[in-house]
């Protein structure tokens, strides 16, 4: 299977060229499924003058013909984009809940990275909520307690340590921050490797010999530490509580976050920063009766609906795929595209975008074409190439040998007429005459004498040559072709 | 059309690459360097009289873009110049890791010939910085539209760091530059990858034309075994480099021989500029090796645990020791210096890179033994140590030129960064060998390159399928030959090729179609043209009657 895998990849690429522009690399599914970045990041900007630093990417996918929104859930919240951070409590535990904007979008954890990495001022929104979760955990750490945030978005962990350790730094409170995943070593060396993979200002700091993000420095002072696992070697030397402490497992059902919640849910002093989606009363169950304090927050994905049409306008696509569901809410009514709905399990079939093929065609054989005018308005030439297809082009190129003499054919418009041929034999300086007989059958015959003998047979749609001498034979099909109204 | 390549610089020799090539109207400049030989006018490549030839009135409106492909000097030495002194202000093109680490280079080498030779300082450290300012950096594979017209990608080329060759394509005519590049892994870096391109001109370099190199193994054990035997004996080891590239590498060996064979003896980089790359290696991690970045989470090869901290003075100490200094090639600076405190000690040892620019001291040292260098007419050295010539090398040798060349398969190829003998038996193997022109122009020289002009036309569904279903015939025959090619070719039969009919209408696109279709849309008929011999009897006969009766009908018709 994976032999076949590569076999197809080869032919993939064969056709379509190894170009990362124009249609395959949407064709690939992991593409799809990253495309909600593309609109993420729209979503932060505020006028459509905001899709400007996204340009370069968009102008390598004007020419797609479908575009296809692989989740657009979040289109439900359109109407509460100014909904403000409200909190209020839940009925047992005295727990915060900051409901915002939500954006959805399910695989959005890849996603996350590009834009959350981003530390610009146009993604203010997400560093508002980042500074309100960040000043609930101080508030908990000044209290005397321990922080559990049990997120798994790279993003949003990435900018809370920045932001946390800046904010303990400057308030000179010195707690330990542990990041306990069999990933973590993994992900921050990573995360300081992928510049390319950054927004202008961290690039920037690639470019003035400084680390891309601050948990370099956190580690190196000792502020910051990563463990595989709750039973490191190392870890109980290193460990002092109050901490904080990164376990991603949203679940709370597996993981060090279930040791470190049962360790710590009696304490109303200490904090648990949630993500919100996943059924919270559901999750903490196990767990009730707890006093401590649960920060459940949303964070951004997916894209904004005002920010669609913008988009779109810039895309210009021929078709849009949306979920069914939104088929109520977006009418493709005076847009220049139409849309098309799908639902789970539905196949859907898109209508032929392609009437015709475009093909390239060198320079030299358009050159030794010739040309036949049939009309005032008409010409035709014959076509001999050889067609290539390179880079998901057509393209056709000189031929190299003339082809077979047996087989060749006039397309014509009226039938030959043989009163015609003589002059043109005579022309070309050859002594002929009409042979007498059977021109009851439809069959009139010419005979050659000089500069060789030949003998033509014309009917309706057929003529033969009976000659010996190839030149012979060249020169009566010219003037065959020349009386013959086509090529 | 046609690819118009100007040769400003490695025309026939190593240094100061830069090639002008216009390409579908488009001028673009690849790679900007400096020769470290010269330090006259011809260190930088000749840009007025280039200017002067192209009739622009600047560098901006002359050039659509400049393009980088690694941050060697020989490679990028002459750009600050070229922007803040020549006043080029177009689009500037390189790979993140060259945008990173280019600026120490030049900065490095700015202070050494401004140190040591009291030359005429040519750009100032703010030039440098205002210069990479403008600099956009490109990531592999990721293809840049320059202009409406123009596109340029860059493609993994081993060498160094962040080393890219570049391909450019404008309209029909598309060509890559290679830059220096290295067809085998080495300590550090990968091997050049590439796409199968279908190109019109390639431009390669050829330092190590005619070359052909065995395991890099072996040498690498020359080396430790050269420089082992120095600091055993109490010997001090001096090794040259640029603060780039070359240094990470040997100090990799080194790090990971020391940890084999328990070494306690100190190794020094001698600018903290080093060090500071060392961290630069480690955030582009991702342009390294697969080897490298499998494993950098768990051990970054470019934390040195036996590199120590170093002071000027230190070269002064006794006892053995390793130093990196640099400049390479030993042009100036601290490797100069330390140059002259070594070198009269037969216990220590200079280590010499496989190739050295005439006019350093390095290659004076290449050349012969020589026990004296002038420097100037009042500093001579006396040089008694042992020197060991580095032979290996990042730059590809000359199989993989040709293996690379072959895989490309282009129209054309031009050779530069080479010797000229070299270049000379390179360009004959491969017309030879691979049919291919090949040229290997002087500095200053030009090479016109015709490329194949396309017009663009539609044609039907048909006319392209009819087209596949006979390949599909043909590629059964000959499955083994289209595995893993950019390009296919559809044969439609075996003799010959596709057979349409172009139809121009007035005031219509012309329209290639079918025959079938032809006759369907303009309601012609299709007139069957059949050859036959004359020797068949019937005919024959038919022939001769006929004969005999105008022959008669002559006779009655001169009788009347
Ligand atoms: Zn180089």
């Amino acid at each position: 299977m994976m032999g076949e895998l590569v076999e197809m990849h080869r032919e993939f690429v064969r056709y379509y060229g190894p170009d990362t522009d124009g249609l395959p690399k949407w064709m690939e599914g992991e593409k799809l499924n990253e495309f909600p970045s593309v609109l993420q990041k729209a979503v932060t900007e505020d006028k459509g003058n905001g899709l400007i630093s996204l340009m370069p990417l968009y102008s390598s996918l004007k020419e797609n013909d479908v575009i296809l929104f692989s989740d657009l859930s979040s289109l439900n919240d359109m109407d509460e984009d100014n909904e403000k951070l409200d909190e209020h409590a839940m009925d047992e535990t005295d727990s915060l809940l900051c409901r915002h904007s939500v954006l959805r979008d399910d695989g959005a954890d890849a996603d996350e990275k590009i834009l959350f990495l981003c530390n610009s001022d146009d993604v203010t929104e997400e560093i508002e909520r980042i500074s309100f979760i960040c000043s609930c955990i101080i508030s908990a750490i000044k209290s005397g307690g321990s922080v559990l945030i049990p997120i798994g978005r790279l993003g949003v962990i990435l900018l809370l340590l920045e932001l946390i350790s800046e904010t303990l730094h400057s308030s000179s409170i010195k707690v330990p921050i542990f990041m306990i995943s069999e990933t973590a070593a993994e992900v921050i060396a990573f995360t300081n490797a992928l510049p390319e993979w950054l927004c202008k200002s961290r690039q920037e700091k690639l470019f003035s010999g400084e680390a891309l993000f601050g948990h370099v420095e956190l580690l190196k002072e000792g502020k910051l530490f990563l463990f595989p696992h709750l039973h490191s070697k190392g870890l109980l030397a290193a460990w002092k509580e109050p901490c904080i402490v990164l376990c991603p497992h949203w679940s709370l059902r597996l993981g060090p976050a279930v040791h470190l919640l049962r360790r710590w849910r009696a304490d109303r002093r200490c904090l648990l920063v949630l993500e919100q989606g996943s059924d919270a009363e559901l999750s903490l169950k196990p767990f009730m009766p707890m006093a401590i304090r649960v920060l459940e927050c949303s964070f951004l994905s997916g894209v904004r609906a005002a920010k669609i049409d913008t988009l779109l306008g810039v895309l210009k696509p021929k078709f849009v795929m949306l979920p069914e569901g939104l088929k109520s809410r977006y009418s493709s009514k005076e847009r220049p595209w139409s849309f098309l709905y799908y639902s789970k399990g539905k196949t859907i079939e898109l209508p032929n975008l392609q009437e015709d093929f475009e093909v390239h065609l060198a320079t030299d054989v358009a050159l030794g074409l010739q040309p036949r005018q049939l009309n005032e308005t008409t010409a035709v030439a014959r076509l001999r190439t050889k067609l290539f297809v390179s880079s998901g082009q057509y393209q056709l190129a000189a031929a190299e040998k003339q082809s077979d003499q047996s087989k060749w054919h006039l397309l014509q418009r009226d039938a030959v007429d043989p009163d015609r041929l003589l002059p043109a034999l005579q022309e070309k300086g050859m002594v002929c005459s009409f042979a007498a007989d059977d021109k009851s059958a439809g069959e009139r015959s010419v005979l050659i004498t000089s500069p060789g003998y030949a003998l033509v047979k014309i009917t309706s749609d057929r003529t033969v040559i009976y000659c010996d001498d190839e030149r012979t034979s060249k020169h009566i099909y010219d003037a065959l072709s020349s009386v013959c109204n086509g090529i | 059309m046609a690819i118009e390549c100007l040769v400003l610089g490695a025309g026939q020799e190593v240094g100061k690459s830069c090639v002008v090539a216009t390409i579908g109207g488009k001028r673009v400049m690849f790679d900007c360097g400096m020769h470290m030989g010269y330090h006259d006018r011809r260190h930088y490549p000749d840009f007025a009289r280039a200017l002067a030839s192209w009739g622009a009135p600047d560098f901006t409106s002359a050039l659509s873009c400049v393009v980088i492909t690694h941050f060697h000097l020989d490679h990028i030495g002459a750009l600050p110049y070229f922007t803040e002194v020549c006043g080029y202000h177009g689009p500037i093109y390189m790979t993140y890791p060259t945008k990173a680490l280019a600026p120490f280079m030049l900065e490095d080498y700015r202070k050494v010939t401004m140190d040591q030779r009291g030359q005429e300082e040519q750009y100032s450290y703010e030039d440098i910085l205002r210069c990479m300012k403008k600099v956009i950096p490109l990531d592999l594979k990721q293809t840049v539209q320059v202009d409406k017209d123009l596109v340029i990608r860059a493609y993994y080329a081993g060498h160094v760091l962040g080393a890219a060759m570049i391909y450019a394509k404008a309209g029909d005519a598309a060509m890559v530059y290679t830059g220096d590049y290295n067809m085998t892994p080495d300590r550090h870096l990968g091997a050049a990858q590439i796409d199968r391109l279908k190109l019109d001109l390639l431009i390669t370099e050829s330092t190590y034309a005619k070359t052909i190199r065995d395991s890099k193994h072996a040498r690498e054990r020359e080396f430790l075994k050269a420089v082992h035997k120095c600091v055993s004996g109490g010997g001090k080891v001096l090794i040259p480099t640029f603060a780039l590239g070359r240094a990470q590498e040997l100090c990799m060996l080194l790090d990971d021989y020391w940890e084999r064979m328990n070494l306690t003896v100190p190794i020094y980089f001698s600018a903290g500029l080093t060090i500071q790359a060392n961290m630069y290696y480690k955030m582009l991690i991702g342009w390294t090796s697969q080897k490298i970045k499998d494993s950098h989470a768990v051990h970054n090869p470019f934390d040195f645990k036996h590199v120590c901290h170093f002071e000027r003075s230190f070269i002064n100490n006794p006892g053995p020791c390793v130093l990196f200094a640099t400049p390479g090639m030993i042009s100036g600076g601290f490797s100069l210096e330390a140059f002259k405190k070594w070198a009269p000690s037969e216990k220590n040892l200079i280590t010499l890179p496989g190739y050295c620019v005439a006019g350093t001291v390095g290659h004076k040292l290449m050349s012969g033994k020589p026990t004296r260098i002038d420097l100037d007419k009042d500093t001579h050295i006396d040089v008694r140590c042992q020197i060991h010539q580095l032979a290996f090398s990042p730059h590809t040798d000359s199989k993989g030129i040709m293996d690379l060349t072959e895989f490309l398969s282009p129209k054309h190829v031009i050779l530069v960064h080479g010797e000229k003998p070299q270049m000379a038996f390179l360009k004959e193997k491969i017309e030879s060998e691979l049919g291919m022109p090949c040229f290997y122009p002087a500095n200053n020289e030009s090479v016109s390159i015709p490329t194949t002009h396309n017009l663009k036309m539609s044609t039907t569904e048909r006319f392209i399928t009819s087209c596949a279903a006979e390949q599909g015939k043909q590629s059964l025959r000959k499955r083994n030959l289209i595995h893993g090619t950019g390009t296919s070719e559809v044969n439609v039969t075996d003799e010959g090729e596709a057979e349409g009919v172009l139809l121009m209408e007035r005031h219509k696109a012309p329209k290639i179609l079918c025959e079938d279709e032809l006759l369907q849309v303009l309601g012609m008929e299709r007139h069957l043209v059949q050859f036959e011999a004359m020797s068949s009897s019937r005919i024959e006969a038919a022939v001769e009657s006929e004969l005999k009766r105008a022959e008669a009908a002559d006779l009655g018709s001169e009788e009347k």
